[in-house]
């Protein structure tokens, strides 16, 4: 895995995708954030992300299906992804860590950590594959 | 030139005033469907978007400054979980049980706003229009 530069990342909140945007903005990544799975779908050629955060509860396409749909693609297939979702609901992500999702962020998160999260998931993972 | 952070804190102080306004609607609104839930018990449509608005909440209250009301939610969405899984019939209790936690909801939406108001009033420039005594 190289350097982290390109994250799309899929929030159907509006307030919570501004804000995560601007705070890993701050480290020089360059953030698409898409409004659904949908969404992310669509840009996912053109953008050519590194990384890629999901949500998990968003209407239209959620975020493990979005995932599921990134599996089936060979062009997408060994994209790192970590969900984003609320505590109440990491026992669910859990069964996707062990198909092959990076990690999961839970929220609430504190946006001046949002980074240093991420990039100890991104290390982790490049840990393992190596 | 502002450093990035410090611009970055500004906005993030607007966005978190603008977010404790919204939550203020939205927690109404919850109460309001949960009346209706009950009144006409028209279960899937309403309980689930009840369920996602507290599921909301529950995971975006806290990133703006505002734990106790994520935390509330937080309870308040395993409750409602557990209703939409078991389709259950609730009992007189469990509805207060379950009003009563939005009722606080509420009441922690409003400490926040009031907060935050507050703090919005103090950070202000003052009033150039005031004439002094």
């Amino acid at each position: 895995m190289d350097a982290i530069q390109r994250i799309l990342y899929a929030e159907d909140e509006e307030d919570i995708r501004i804000t995560a945007k601007m705070a890993l903005e701050l480290d020089g990544w360059e953030i698409l954030p898409c409004n659904s799975g949908d969404e992310l779908l669509e840009n996912i050629a053109s953008f050519k992300p590194d990384l890629i955060l999901l949500d998990v509860m968003m209407p239209g396409m959620d975020g493990p299906t979005t995932f599921l749909e990134l599996k089936k693609n060979p062009e997408t297939a060994r994209l790192p992804v970590i969900f984003m979702t609320a505590k109440t609901q990491v026992r669910e992500v859990a069964k996707y860590k062990e198909l092959g999702a990076l990690g999961v962020i839970t929220k609430p998160f504190d946006p001046m950590n949002l980074t240093t999260q991420i990039r100890q998931l991104w290390n982790t993972g490049h840990e393992t594959t190596e | 030139m502002k450093p990035q952070s410090e611009s970055f804190r500004d906005e993030f102080e607007v966005i978190k005033l603008h977010y404790v306004e919204k939550l203020s609607k939205q927690v109404r609104d919850i109460r309001t469907k949960w009346h209706l839930f009950k009144k006409y018990q028209v279960k899937r449509e309403l309980i689930e978007n009840i369920y996602s608005n507290v599921h909301k909440i529950s995971g975006s209250a806290g990133v703006f400054g505002c734990g106790a009301v994520g935390d509330i939610a937080a309870g308040l969405e395993i409750e409602l979980k557990w209703i939409m899984e078991h389709e259950a019939t609730l009992s007189i209790d469990e509805e207060s049980t379950i009003l009563r936690h939005i009722e606080s909801l509420m009441h922690e939406v409003d400490v926040a706003m009031e907060r935050r108001v507050i703090r919005h009033q103090d950070s202000s420039p003052p009033d150039q229009t005031q004439v002094p005594p």
